[in-house]
């Protein structure tokens, strides 16, 4: 299992990595490699030239301005899992970065790698979609902001052109004391999911002001439960209310794989739905799945 | 058309002067390029872990990176775990606590357990139990090696409290 | 210590039955601990290999000159370039069926096609990619039930090897995909099935899984004119050298393998695997070769054994099992191996470890268009306890009986006769079943828990296992002048710590610490024969070999004592024993030691033998688990396993042998499969064939042994090897069944198979969703 030849390049600044990418024929950009590198040994991907962005200076670090979390795309896992601010102000991404992968794998996975791999279960996806993200992009053209909602363009597959960069994340945050739960549902703790749920819930006065409900791994991009966004805005939250919106869930459409049917992923997504936001509402964690023992 | 590079790769303390074609993983230049044969390749696409290397102080796998990567980052491997003849506390632990079978697995398991009582000699038992979950095993059923890292953990304690008393 | 000619005390103490930490531990924690898969000889050059798209077909062209033209490439070749340096290129266990490379016909996905040698692996790999072939596919048969009448058939003809008497009548069959079938006939069936009060049938079914080693395959040869070396990762060096004697005509002491440590093997690296492949490649570079395969190669080597078991029973109105019937059918793949011996060998246990009067037992090997299949951990045992063991729960669930009382009325208990005919001796079922209740607290009140989706349940199984006979052992203990003893012995240790048990006897036998006993690595040319490592028999077979030949270098130094005029228990330095006798530290005394039990051949078409096995393997598995009805997810919180080890050589080594096992077929059961669509594996990776890891842990796991003195073992020890395996798999099933309502029949039971089951029983199944 050895990956084919290439050249390799390690541009340091991002005008140079830009430049690489915009006059190689067939190159691939290498972040963390968590992803590709597997894809290369198992000569999935043939790439004639390997941009390396790990010594490009300033696409790491993560801040905040302005109710906006800026992480920077090269920003290892490892660094979000112990960052003190993505805990205090973004806790669904925290939550959800449990799930991804080993500690080991989150040394030196990223999280534009992740984004850019796209896979239909990861964990960071399903949150960038939960906090309606934006993913800045650069390219020959200049800079450019992609909504999350239109990054995903089909399996495996982001929006952006092949002379683009992924640059940096930019998450909105949510008021203090807002509420989030990320579960997931795998075979076991640290593979990727099947179907993964994440809820935000905005709670004032015992009604629910503002909610976001994404499901990730039932189609090829997350899907935010729109259905079930709207249907309760404005209601107390009780396990009964959620057990009846969230059987819309059904309706998605869904992947079939080695690992799930379509109708059983279908059925998931209703059962993590409404799991998501009964622990994201303090009504009960019903997720034995997810904790080790 | 893929031309070597010349690098060198510092492992346990020592530069290895090397020349490998880009797409050259880091466990192949380290196994055939620096002989150091103890770091092992199991699944080559990072699911078993078996060829866990630290590299720049964090536990990796090193079919995932390619060595030009790891150029101007101690590296650290299996062979650099003993002092001279002194076992490190993890390997002495694997070996009275029966935390080996068919020892394929044992480098790997034992770079990321030394990485991580490293990082956190007090480091609990659910935590130590998720950050072991990186590597697989198919002979021992984990028992033992749980039983031998937690042994060391103890030992490695003991040896700090004692050098900060 | 030096060693002395008869320590008047007991200074040393018992080697038997001490933890001894494995004597190859300190090589296996510094990293220098040899395996085939890390060794490199100078010159030596890399094969990778070209393999068949379609699962059945002629092959019409093979274009290789796109891959010749890589630089670094030095050969590529096709079986008819093996054919110039092997005239016939079949080789195979059983029947001499399988090509070196693909030969006229390809018969599964993944099927070694051809192979190009280069200076580089990554080379060669590049150039592997470049070679097309363009075959004319042909219908194929992938289920085993089907391929026994299915009109399509693997092999045009078949080709048994000439080892088994057994196979001779199959010698050229043509129109048939059946290997072997093993036919055991006890009683009357069908008069005491018909006259039985209650009847029950049922069908159950396993999955192909397979071993993953952690070292893949590897085999190095190197091939000269006038004798050839083998560097290869193998479970039976010995038969692979006279394998390969054959193959070139050449005689047995021309031929060396040499095994360093193996990073396990399960079965999988038994008997010829990549040697012959291995030879034909050096005869043609003429340099040293080595082929070592990737892990998604090894989906295409060897696999476990799928099957199909239909199991009737006919029970009287007290609860006793009066007839039997088990019709089991093995999906071998494309190639026999060693699939024959399974369905014979673990034939003649498929009516379970109880004491029915009425057996009928059909055993049917069969071809089928996937990677062939061998044995895994437990020589099909498993696959049968899968269904004997559910089919037990099931009818005392339908006859309202406890499923304890309804084992306990039916268990072949000692001095019973087994349904080969053979008279139980050290058979202690109901001991390993106790053990099993008793860790299980079975006789207090079970809590189902009180969580409206989460329902608890219970379950347990029981087994027994023959060994495989009979076989073959010999061993070689050599004192050297200075006292010290090195021990040459064929049984591979690929973690089951052989080496360290064996070493523990000798010490026993000559008295002196374990740690002093040296184990040469294995070679042919210095370690002698050995059947195998394989079916648990290397501590029973092996050890008695070890230790006969351990007490007769004992034997020899006292002899060599009285020659030179020492005294009747005279506690003489080995060393000055030499000393006096050859005036310097030199010569040697040289202890041999060789054991094959008595065996008598089951009588062709009843299976009924007095004497069928030396001795017998039992175990016994409970579990608890926590079922959630919302998704099938199954927590299983309380897997316990017990063993009859006879007598514990190394307590801790037979404790992880267990451990291991267990967890192993907790995989089997629960989740692992390889998915096959129309040939094709589609997750021949470990990124999607998932195996056990630490959170796959049981809450509580315990892993037990009880010892009952194994009369004619060694120190009343036998194998440990595989038996932990045999009841996991229907425990779990029954505590399921138990927990829910729901029984499933054919592994593996992942989440939405039970979850399917649930609603399937609720009237309303997912699909109508």
């Amino acid at each position: 299992m050895k990956p084919p030849p290439f050249q390799y390049h390690d541009p340091k600044t991002l005008a140079e990595a830009v430049g690489l990418l915009g006059t190689l024929d067939n190159a691939k950009l290498l972040a963390g490699g968590q992803s590709l590198m597997p894809m290369l040994n198992m000569r999935f991907v043939l790439p004639d030239h390997v941009i390396d962005l790990n010594l490009v200076e300033g696409m790491a670090g993560i801040k905040e301005t302005d109710g906006v979390l800026e992480i920077g795309a090269m920003t290892r896992q490892r660094e979000l899992e112990f960052s003190d601010l993505v805990a205090a102000k973004c806790p669904l991404l925290h939550q959800a970065l449990m799930h991804v992968g080993h500690r080991q794998t989150r040394n030196r996975g990223t999280i534009g790698g992740s984004l850019c791999h796209l896979d239909p279960a990861a964990e960071l996806v399903t949150v960038c979609m939960a906090h309606d993200a934006t993913i800045a992009v650069a390219g020959p053209g200049g800079t450019r902001e992609i909504a999350f909602a239109d990054f995903p363009a089909g399996y495996l597959t982001p929006a952006i052109e092949l002379n683009e960069i992924v640059t940096a994340i930019r998450i909105p945050v949510w008021p203090a004391g807002h509420k989030a739960a990320f579960i997931e549902f795998s075979r076991r703790h640290g593979d990727f999911a099947i179907v993964s749920a994440a809820a935000l819930l905005q709670i004032d006065g015992g009604r629910i002001t503002r909610a976001s409900l994404t499901i990730g791994g039932v189609a090829v991009a997350p899907v935010r439960a729109t259905e079930v966004e709207q249907a309760i805005v404005g209601q107390a939250p009780t396990s009964e209310l959620f057990a009846k919106v969230c059987e819309s869930c059904r309706s998605f459409e869904a992947m079939a794989d080695i690992h799930a049917s379509a109708e059983y992923r279908q059925h998931l997504a209703v059962v993590l739905a409404r799991r998501a936001l009964e622990k994201a509402a303090d009504l009960a964690d019903n997720a034995p799945w997810n904790r080790a023992h | 058309m893929s031309n070597k590079i010349d690098l060198t790769l510092n492992i346990n303390g020592q530069d290895h002067a090397v020349s490998v074609e880009p797409r050259k993983t880091l466990v192949d230049a380290i196994r055939e390029d620096c002989a150091l044969t103890g770091t092992h390749i199991g699944c080559e696409h990072g699911v078993c872990g078996a060829c866990t290397v630290i590299v720049g102080g964090e536990a990796v796998r090193s079919c995932l990176m390619f060595a030009v990567q790891a150029q101007g980052k101690p590296i650290r491997t299996v062979e650099g775990l003993a002092s001279g003849k002194t076992l490190h506390p993890l390997q002495r632990s694997f070996m009275a606590h029966h935390g080996l079978q068919c020892g394929f697995c044992t480098p790997g398991f034992l770079m990321l357990a030394v990485n991580t009582l490293e990082k956190n000699p007090a480091i609990g038992d659910e935590e130590l139990l998720d950050v072991l979950s990186s590597n697989l095993c198919r002979c021992t059923g984990y028992q033992n090696i749980i039983l031998a890292v937690k042994a060391a953990r103890e030992d490695m304690r003991t040896k700090e409290e004692a050098v900060a008393g | 210590m030096a060693a002395t000619l008869n320590p008047s005390d007991a200074k040393v103490g018992s080697q038997v039955g001490r933890s001894v930490p494995r004597l190859e531990g300190r090589d296996k924690v510094t990293g220098r601990a040899e395996y085939t898969h890390v060794m490199r000889l100078p010159g030596m050059v890399y094969a990778k290999l070209f393999r068949s798209t379609v699962a059945h077909g002629k092959i019409k062209s093979i274009d290789t000159s796109a891959a010749k033209k890589v630089p670094g490439v030095l050969h590529v070749v096709t079986v008819d370039d093996v054919m110039k340096v092997l005239k016939s290129p079949y080789y195979g266990p059983a029947f001499h069926d399988q090509p070196i490379l693909a030969h006229e016909k390809v018969r599964f996905v993944g099927e070694p096609v051809a192979a190009v040698i280069a200076t580089d692996p990554h080379i060669a790999e590049q150039a592997v990619q470049l070679i097309t072939a363009e075959y004319e596919e042909m219908p194929a048969v992938f289920d085993e039930v089907e391929a026994l009448t299915s009109d399509v058939f693997v092999h045009e003809q078949l080709k048994p090897a000439h080892t088994f008497a057994d196979l001779k009548h199959l010698k050229d069959a043509k129109n048939t995909n059946v290997a072997l079938s093993y036919n055991l006939r006890r009683g009357d069936f069908d008069k005491a099935f018909a006259a039985a009060e209650h009847q029950f049938e049922h069908e159950f079914k396993t999955q192909k899984v397979l071993h993953l080693s952690f070292e893949p395959f590897a085999c190095i040869c190197d091939f000269k004119d006038t004798h050839v070396t083998f560097y290869d990762s193998s479970q039976g060096p010995s038969f692979v050298r006279t394998e390969i004697a054959r193959l070139l005509g050449w005689p047995e002491n021309k031929v060396r393998i040499k095994v360093p440590y193996l990073g396990s093997g399960y079965g999988s690296k038994l008997y010829i695997k990549l040697e012959a492949l291995a030879l034909a490649l050096a005869m043609i570079a003429r340099k040293p070769v080595k082929v070592a395969h990737t892990f998604e190669e090894m989906f295409y080597q060897i696999t476990r054994h799928p099957s199909t078991f239909r199991i009737k029973s006919g029970v009287d109105k007290n609860g006793k099992i009066v007839a039997r019937k088990c019709e089991v059918y093995w999906n071998g793949g494309a190639y026999a191996d060693i699939g024959p011996r399974v369905t014979q060998k673990s034939g003649l246990t498929a009516a379970g470890p109880y004491d029915i009067d009425n057996v009928w037992i059909d055993s049917h090997a069969l071809y089928t268009n996937v990677t062939p299949s061998g044995a895994l951990r437990g020589f099909g045992v498993p696959q049968l306890v899968w269904a004997y063991e559910g089919h037990t729960d099931m009818m005392a669930r339908a006859l309202k009986m406890d499923p304890v009382e309804f084992r306990r009325k039916n268990l072949a208990i000692e001095g019973r006769a087994h349904a080969t005919g053979q008279i139980l001796q050290d058979h202690p079922i109901e001991k390993v079943m106790d053990k099993v209740l008793e860790r299980m607290e079975w006789s207090k009140p079970f809590d189902r828990g009180g969580n409206s989706h989460i329902k608890r349940g219970r379950g347990f199984a029981i087994a027994n296992k023959a060994v495989i006979s009979p076989t073959t052992s010999v061993a070689i203990v050599n004192v050297s002048a200075d006292g010290s003893a090195t021990l040459y012995c064929g049984t591979v240790d690929m973690g089951q710590g052989s080496d360290t048990a064996m070493a523990q006897m000798v010490a026993e036998v000559l008295n002196i610490p374990t740690e002093d006993v040296r184990v040469t690595p294995r070679d042919t040319d210095v370690t002698p024969y050995d059947m195998g490592t394989l079916g648990s028999r290397s501590l029973f077979h092996m050890g008695h070999a070890v230790r006969r030949a351990a007490e007769d270098a004992r034997d020899k130094l006292k002899a060599l004592a009285k020659e030179v005029g020492e005294p009747e228990g005279s506690n003489i330095p080995i060393a000055e024993l030499f000393q006096k006798r050859y005036g310097m530290q030199a010569g040697n005394v040289i202890g041999s030691g060789i054991y094959k039990p008595d065996y008598t051949s089951p009588a062709p078409g009843t299976g009924q033998s007095p004497n069928v096995t030396p001795f017998w393997m039992l175990a016994g598995s409970g579990a608890e688990v926590e079922v959630d009805t919302e998704t099938g997810h199954v927590k299983i919180t309380k897997l316990i396993t017990v063993v009859d080890c006879g007598k514990a050589i190394n307590p801790k080594s037979v404790e992880t042998q267990i451990s291991g096992a267990a967890l192993m077929h907790l995989g089997f059961t629960m989740f692992e499969k390889m998915h096959i669509d129309g040939g094709q594996v589609t997750n021949a990776s470990l990124a999607d064939y998932k195996i056990p890891g630490f959170h796959d842990l049981p809450t509580k796991l315990e892993s037990l042994y009880v010892e009952h003195d194994q009369s004619n073992g060694p120190f009343g020890a036998k194998g440990v090897g595989e038996v932990a395996t045999f009841c996991v798999g229907p425990a779990l099933a029954n505590a399921i069944d138990d927990a829910c309502g729901v029984r499933i029949m054919e592994m593996p039971l992942n989440a939405e198979t039970v979850y399917r089951a649930l609603r399937a029983k609720m009237g309303k199944p997912l699909e109508d969703a």
